[in-house]
């Protein structure tokens, strides 16, 4: 056994570049996976202690139900008395506004007991005056607003809160974390309850309660509070808020991401194992001769894989435990608000990532080990290694199956399911990994034809051998296979950045959301100067399901049709819609894209869910619409998901969630400006007032962050791809010493050997070009399906910029490769390949 | 008969390590046009190098190598492959047919890579592939082939230019007995019918019995020459 790990040590060491390759594949493997299938967990912990930190460590929340007029109570309205509290904290809350560093800033006030505040992990005070306590005119802010206002213990903070003017002494700052979570945009000041009273005109009342029960008493103490107190809406503090983070999005992009890497990864191992295996090839002779079975064989060459394994999954798992803090960090959109991402390193993570990292290599390995061990055994001692492609006709005839397979999946998928879209991208990922060699062979066939009349022998050989010699086969289609996966990232990148760039319709330029009354009430924003128009928008979100199926829309309410028509760019109106709307009071005009999705008509009745912010349904029945018509809302959103309703009937039937208000500029005044006067008329109200390029930029920005991630991911399979593909270039020089000593021998000399290998490496760029720019192009066509699965209805066009960039890539090694071989044919010794003894 | 190689005093060593170590000691042979020769001895005796040195393949040390009186020493690497192409043909033990080339592309190596048209040899591929016995096989690989067929394709693929000379490193050394005799057979034929001359290294001494000639070789030098002998019977005559 020593003996054996020795000469599988000395194995290793021997071929440094390759080993090299071979354990940086699988340490970028295995470092991608366990960050790939981290991080979705990773943030969503993270914006759960957000969510969660807000409310310290209470369990329940408190407050009035909506349904009152008053947000207001005293403490001794909630009946709590026949419960097992641990802790209770009575909170009150205003807005008000500050002057800072010039700038107008929303400033929120919240009124608490400090010791309460301090038991509950509320506040975590760093600094503080000495015996300081929680009184009138003074308060606690959080470290980032120190920092970010300059502030320090015993500055003042000027607040307006109506026509009222406080001036706040800072007596403490606190850590960023608890319910300084909520810090965004904004300055939070904790003070003492009876100052807000007092602004309010109040004594002793409250608009929240944070409660903390034992664990494993939440459900019963909800359950008993709200039927003791049914004026109060009563809630688990973890359910408060939900984040809207598109999560299926994340994870699916994740999981794509990963998937690609594992298909580059295996593939460059693919290709080093048929060259290790064929180098074992006298060693494995000379054991087998001796009397060791294929079975002893498979496990001895299986082993030195698994060293490799080893080796690259310690790496691998070192290295992403190393950058998973900062990859983490980079996918924290937060993070400028001072949420620390909360990192953790699960071992369900860790254990899937080594067994994929040991035992992957093994696999892909066995493939050429077992095939090698059932070679003839003279044939393996005499190591006649077997350089002529061999077209396998079942793998072209698979290839074929799975092509055509591709495509029936994408015509059936009329509902752009994900589970159709997603396998008809496999199988055509497989099957032109199974038909490269059949494509390959007829590029050399045509370029054959073409030239057939040439007496250039140099050119006839090299193109033939891109179609009927192994190795130069094998190197083709790793470039091949390695340029349609990168294309599948850059034309879904190009998609997106297109979208957000181009198809996005701007029709205002500022926005106003979070509500809490009807739109109509904010009259004053008309008043403010450098406004020129603005419209109503109520917004709600409802489901569609029709054939099982549950889509999330987007609902407007509609007062005239016309002017919206006028005034929106995003959605345009298809045929007569505009006016059979009119025509039904329960009418709903949806995107065509989902019509013929659905094959839903005009006059067909669908049925529509109400949903909370949390996706939940808030009615038991569904409401049913019928179709007025259909709209083109692609500039509104690249899902497809905007429905257009009556606004009586969303009135009558929605809450308007989301409503807003659309608000135009004049012509020579600064966006940034009238903003600026908005959010002052608003500062009192919870509005939050942005313009439509902060909108845009912020959706862009999730975009990017989740596109530069992929994009680094896939930066790294490129560098696997191109080091296997690099590697292969150099080994097949080696392999094809007795090829290039043949030719010598019997009718070439050195110079016609080397233009030889440079017509090889021009049909091999010619080759690698053309099918990958066919498959880039049929790809194109069924990646649109899986992308429309996920709600990225983004029109796809071919990236031409990738792909060129990708062919100058693969060009620019094959020339430097080829380079290298040149210089070793040159000085080669033909005579030690040409003798056996 | 003019000679059609001539060798002068020919030295080959090889570096092994820091040693030099000479595998041929001032070989100096004649080879007539039309011979059959066979080079036999030991192994280690320095056979194959000569055979190699006389293709052009490899380098002496010291001494030349004449081909029908230019020396091939003084030839640059492009010289060299076009007299291998055009005037000699190689035939191994391992046949070192190019794998992923069919039976017909094999044998008209030579010819393309001297850019030759195809066209105009169609007929004598056909003569050759009658010859050698492989007309019905002419589209199969070498995968697809036994050794003897193999041998056979190697065979053809040096007749194709119609060279003046063939040099076989033990051409039946991987061969059966059927076989062997076979292309035996076909080398007899080739030498007499069409006057090529033939220099084969062989340790078989049935192989050897189809020679005209046997040269015997130990220790880097000419120990027999059957020539010799073959000489002093004619001057005896005289």
């Amino acid at each position: 056994m020593t003996s054996i790990i020795k000469h599988i040590l000395r194995n290793i060491v021997e071929k440094k570049l390759r080993t090299i390759i071979v354990i940086l594949t699988i340490l970028l493997a295995t470092a991608i996976i366990f960050i790939g299938i981290s991080l979705n967990k990773i943030i969503n912990d993270t914006y759960q202690t957000m969510v969660q930190g807000a409310y310290g460590n209470s369990n329940i929340v408190i407050t009035k139900d909506s349904d009152d007029n008053s947000p207001f109570y005293a403490s001794s309205d909630l009946d709590t008395k026949s419960l097992e509290m641990q802790s209770q904290n009575d909170m009150v809350m205003t807005t008000g506004k500050s002057h800072m560093d010039g700038k107008s800033v929303k400033v929120s006030l919240i009124g608490m007991n400090y010791e309460r505040a301090l038991q509950m992990a509320l506040i975590a005070p760093i600094k503080s005056e000495n015996n300081f306590t929680l009184d009138r005119n003074s308060a606690i802010i959080s470290q980032k607003a120190a920092t970010d206002y300059g502030l320090d213990i015993g500055d003042s903070v000027k607040v307006a809160v109506d026509e009222q003017s406080y001036h706040f002494k800072v007596g403490a700052i606190s850590e960023t974390n608890g319910i300084y979570y909520s810090e965004i945009d904004q300055l939070l000041l904790v003070t003492a309850p009876e100052q807000v009273n007092e602004m309010y005109g109040t004594e002793n009342q409250f608009t929240s309660t944070l409660l903390r029960v034992p664990d494993e008493r939440v459900d019963q103490t909800i359950d008993e509070l709200a039927s003791d107190n049914k004026d109060f809406s009563i809630q688990k503090s973890d359910t408060m808020n939900s984040n809207d983070r598109d999560e299926e999005t994340f994870e699916i992009a994740m999981m794509a991401a990963i998937i690609i890497i594992v298909l580059i990864s295996a593939y460059v191992i693919l290709s080093l194992s048929k060259i290790i295996v064929s180098e074992r090839m006298p060693i494995v002779g000379t054991f087998r001769s001796i009397g060791t079975s294929k079975r002893m064989m498979n496990g001895l060459l299986g082993m030195e894989f698994l060293v490799y394994g080893m080796i690259g999954t310690v790496l691998g798992i070192a290295i992403s435990f190393a950058l998973l803090q900062p990859i983490a960090d980079v996918f924290n959109e937060y993070k400028e608000f001072g949420l620390e991402t909360v990192v953790s390193y699960s071992p369900v993570y860790v254990g899937i990532a080594v067994a994929f990292g040991m035992f992957f290599p093994v696999c892909v390995g066995m493939i050429h080990i077992v095939s090698m061990n059932r070679k003839p055994l003279k044939e393996i001692i005499l190591n006649t290694t077997q350089t002529a492609q061999k077209r396998s006709k079942m793998s072209s005839f698979l290839g074929l199956v799975l092509l055509i397979g591709a495509f029936i999946l994408y015509y059936i998928n009329t509902m752009d399911q994900l589970l159709y879209g997603a396998l008809s991208v496999l199988f055509f990922i497989i099957s032109l990994i199974l038909l490269v060699p059949a494509l390959l062979n007829l590029v050399a066939k045509g370029l054959s034809k073409l030239f057939e009349r040439s007496t250039n022998g140099e050119m006839l050989l090299g193109i033939k051998n891109i179609g009927n010699n192994k190795i130069v086969s094998n190197n083709c289609s790793m470039m091949i296979i390695v340029l349609i996966l990168l294309m599948i990232v850059g034309t879904t990148t190009k998609g997106l950045n297109d979208y957000i760039s181009d198809a996005i319709k701007k029709d205002y330029d500022i926005g106003i959301n979070n509500l809490n009354e009807d739109p109509s009430f904010y009259t004053d924003v008309k008043q403010v100067d450098g406004v020129s128009d603005y419209r109503l928008d109520y917004i709600d979100i409802a489901k569609f399901h029709p054939k099982g199926d549950m889509e999330q829309f987007s609902v407007l309410g509609i007062e005239d049709f016309e002017a919206f028509d006028k005034h929106t760019s995003g959605i345009t109106f298809i045929d007569d819609a505009k006016s059979e709307i009119e025509s039904y009071p329960d009418g709903i005009l949806i995107d065509a894209y989902q019509a013929k999705r659905y094959t839903v008509g005009i006059g067909d009745t669908i049925q529509l869910q109400k949903v909370d912010t949390k996706d939940k349904n808030i009615n038991k029945e569904d409401l049913n619409v019928v179709v007025a018509g259909f709209i083109d809302s692609y500039g509104n959103g690249p899902g497809r998901t905007t429905a257009l309703l009556n606004l009586n009937y969303f009135k009558d039937h929605f809450a308007g969630t989301y409503n807003q208000i659309g608000v135009k500029v004049q012509p020579g005044y600064n966006v940034e400006s009238v903003k600026k006067e908005l959010s002052e008329l608003l500062m009192d109200s919870d509005a939050i007032v942005t313009t439509f390029d902060e909108k845009l930029a912020s959706q862009k920005a999730t975009i990017d962050t989740l596109i530069s991630g992929i994009t680094l991911i896939i930066l790294m399979g490129m560098i696997i791809g191109l080091l296997g593909i690099t590697n292969n270039l150099i080994v097949s020089f080696l392999q094809r010493k007795k090829e290039y000593a043949v030719l010598y021998s019997v009718c070439m000399s050195r110079g016609q050997v080397v233009k030889m290998q440079l017509y090889e490496m021009m049909t091999t760029f010619i080759a690698v070009a053309v099918i990958g720019f066919i498959g880039g192009l049929f790809m194109n066509i069924v990646l649109g399906k899986l992308l429309y699965a996920i709600e990225l209805r983004v029109e796809l066009s071919f990236n031409f910029a990738l792909y060129g960039i990708l062919c100058g890539i693969i060009f620019v090694i094959l020339t430097l490769s080829s380079f290298a071989t040149v210089r070793k044919v040159l000085k080669m010794n033909m005579l030690k390949e040409l003798r056996y003894e | 008969m003019p000679d059609i190689i001539e060798t002068d005093k020919l030295y080959k060593s090889y570096s092994v390590g820091n040693r030099e170590v000479p595998v041929l000691k001032g070989i100096s042979i004649t080879v007539r046009n039309g011979e059959f020769v066979a080079i036999m001895g030991p192994s280690g005796c320095g056979k194959s190098s000569l055979l190699y040195l006389l293709g052009g393949l490899d380098a002496p040390t010291a001494g030349s190598v004449f081909f029908d009186q230019s020396n091939i020493n003084k030839m640059n690497d492009k010289s060299k492959s076009v007299m291998r192409r055009r005037n000699m043909g190689f035939v191994f033990q391992f046949y070192n047919l190019v794998q992923n080339l069919t039976v017909v592309e094999n044998i008209l190596l030579p010819i393309t890579m001297d850019g030759k048209k195809k066209k105009d040899y169609e007929q004598t591929l056909d003569n050759i592939l009658e010859i050698v016995g492989l007309t019905e096989r002419k589209n199969f690989t070498p995968r697809e082939l036994s050794g003897g067929q193999q041998q056979r394709v190697a065979i053809a693929r040096a007749l194709i230019a119609s060279p003046k000379l063939i040099l076989a490193d033990e051409p039946i050394g991987n061969l059966d007995s059927q076989s062997g005799t076979e292309i035996m057979e076909l080398f007899r034929k080739i030498n007499q019918e069409k006057g090529i001359t033939i220099v084969q290294v062989t340790h078989s001494q049935e192989a050897a019995a189809y020679s005209n000639r046997i040269i015997h070789m130990r220790d880097g030098m000419i120990e027999k020459d059957s020539a010799e002998d073959f000489a002093a019977i004619e001057n005896l005559k005289k």
